[in-house]
């Protein structure tokens, strides 16, 4: 897991992209890079909480 | 039954509502030929400026409204559709003409088979006047790069109509046409309906058939009816409602009779009211929490009784939603994301192609959640109450401004809380209710138990009757051009 900069966020996600062989537009990648920064505090958030939504540290 | 009403003046046949329509054609008053020669001729005049339709099928429209007129005469029903005009969203298929999904990827797609939908409709005796616009692939907009330019909020130039089934809202909010079917993948049936002052129903997940429709998140989407009130949603439901070897997600859940619990009203009914998901919320306008507040007095003053519950996080359900919509959407667009990505919109390759950075194993978290919040909502919400009443939007349409040209804003519609119930697959239904001080259309979020559509529908009518403003319509657009 990257540290959250949007250098390492960007890093991350190149590796996904690697791997299925995309190559992401360069117009477009900001904006790419913003919904992924979006998916990964919302899977984070998913992480953090029990199957009925109950936050584990709560 | 409805009562029958008196003859309509021609120029205002869009103000029949479906059940009332169905009686004129079965008493002889009217024919559908008249009723589709109206619809196509305001058509004809305000969509240059509303961009509704991206395709009217006129002559294939008249020649099924005449048969339909046949079938009448010859004592053939076909049903509450029967004579009556829709128009279908542009995901969905129609043998013979394109399904474009507003995408320069589809835009020669002439199908060769009908949706489920379609064919149900056809077989209903009810007439196609042709495909609406719609976001890329129903994701993708509001949009300028597409083969299409965006549906127009009819009730104001500057607001956008939402989206993605922004031509339904759009066209039936300005009176071309009382019934359409749109798509709802976290709220694109509900959202241009809270917006554009319409009824919008996502049906339970597996209530009406997908088959021949383009996915957007296959376990998310839902498609149901966009319509002015909710007899004509009622009455379009139950045509196209119902299991379909076509499409394996359907269940084989008896169709009950919708248009016949509507004037049942709704005392003794229990109703759960969330005021915690958005009236503390500072995002949500004033004018709609108290119309929501106002719509749980009327309820009482008939009889149901209501109470308070606090649901799941909003929060986790969004998220939830979220990511199983990022992954599954970019699943289904992958092949053509990584061959020809600058045939996509510009919104909607930056809203699918971050979905490529979901893992396996968070898209697996995501759906144990959602089997948690769905159990969870069931035991809190729908085991002890018949519905719950909570917001749809938080605020009225966003301006055209809010939508910068090169990337898409973070979320997909103005504040919705839609995307709880495509999380959960309860029925749920945008009801207007009025409009905020700002002129624009604002309403509420009526959520049933699963495949209990109609107590939605009993508790939606009850309400239109007493708060809906359903006589008074946006002014008719610019019949010369183009709107600014």
């Amino acid at each position: 897991m990257s540290d959250g900069t949007i250098a390492a966020i960007e890093a991350e996600f190149d590796v996904f992209t690697g791997r299925l062989d995309i190559e992401v537009p360069a117009d477009t990648k900001d904006g790419v890079l913003r919904g992924y920064e979006g998916l990964r505090g919302m899977t984070a958030l998913l992480r953090g909480v029990t199957d009925d939504g109950v936050a584990l540290d709560g | 039954m409805a009562d029958v009403p008196a003859p309509c003046p021609p120029g205002a046949l869009h103000e029949l509502s479906v059940p009332e329509a169905g009686a004129l054609l079965r008493q002889g008053e009217l024919t559908s030929v008249e009723l589709t020669r109206h619809a196509l001729d305001r058509i004809a005049r305000f969509d240059p400026a509303l961009n509704s339709f991206v395709l009217v099928t006129e002559d294939a429209a008249l020649e099924r409204a005449a048969a339909a007129d046949r079938d009448l005469r010859a004592g053939i029903d076909r049903g509450p559709m029967h004579g009556i005009p829709y128009a279908l969203k542009d995901i969905i298929d129609v043998e013979g003409v394109p399904t474009t999904n507003a995408s320069w990827l589809c835009v020669d797609h002439v199908v060769d088979a009908d949706s489920t939908i379609e064919s149900r409709l056809r077989a209903g005796g009810a007439v196609g006047l042709g495909k609406l616009t719609t976001f890329e692939f129903a994701v993708g907009g509001p949009s300028f790069d597409l083969p299409v330019l965006p549906a127009r909020n009819p009730w104001s130039d500057e607001h956008v109509p939402s989206g993605s089934s922004s031509g339904s809202g759009a066209a039936v909010a300005a009176g071309l046409l009382r019934v359409t079917v749109g798509s709802d993948t976290s709220g694109s049936t509900r959202g241009p309906a809270f917006h554009c002052g319409a009824v919008g129903l996502k049906p339970t997940h597996g209530r009406v058939s997908g088959h021949g429709v383009q996915p957007l998140s296959q376990t998310l989407d839902a498609f149901g009816p966009l319509t002015w009130t909710v007899g004509d949603a009622a009455a379009a439901l139950q045509v196209i409602a119902g299991a379909d070897p076509g499409d394996p997600r359907t269940a084989g859940v008896p169709v009950p009779d919708y248009t016949a619990v509507l004037d049942r009203g709704v005392s003794g009914l229990r109703v759960a009211s969330s005021p915690g998901w958005y009236a503390e919320d500072p995002a949500t306008m004033p004018e709609i929490v108290t119309r929501i507040e106002q719509a749980l007095g009327v309820l009482e003053s008939h009889g149901a009784t209501v109470d308070q519950v606090t649901l799941p996080p909003y929060d986790v359900f969004n998220a939830c939603g979220r990511v199983i919509f990022a992954a599954e959407a970019f699943a289904i667009h992958e092949d053509e994301l990584r061959r020809r990505p600058s045939a996509f919109g510009r919104y909607t390759y930056q809203r699918v192609m971050p979905g490529a950075g979901i893992a396996a194993a968070d898209l697996m978290r995501a759906y144990d959640v959602r089997q948690g919040l769905t159990r969870r909502l069931d035991e809190t919400v729908f085991d002890r109450y018949d519905v719950l009443i909570t917001a749809c939007g938080q605020t009225t349409a966003a301006r055209w401004s809010d939508f910068p040209e090169d990337w898409p804003p973070p979320k997909l519609v103005n504040d919705m809380q839609t995307i709880p119930f495509s999380v959960s697959g309860h029925p749920a239904l945008s009801l207007p209710l009025g409009f905020a001080a700002n002129g624009l259309p604002i309403g509420l979020q009526i959520v049933g138990r699963a495949f209990d559509e109609t107590t939605v529908f009993r508790v939606a009518a009850a309400l239109e009757a007493e708060l809906g403003q359903r006589h008074r319509r946006p002014p008719e657009p610019d019949p010369i051009g183009k709107g600014s």
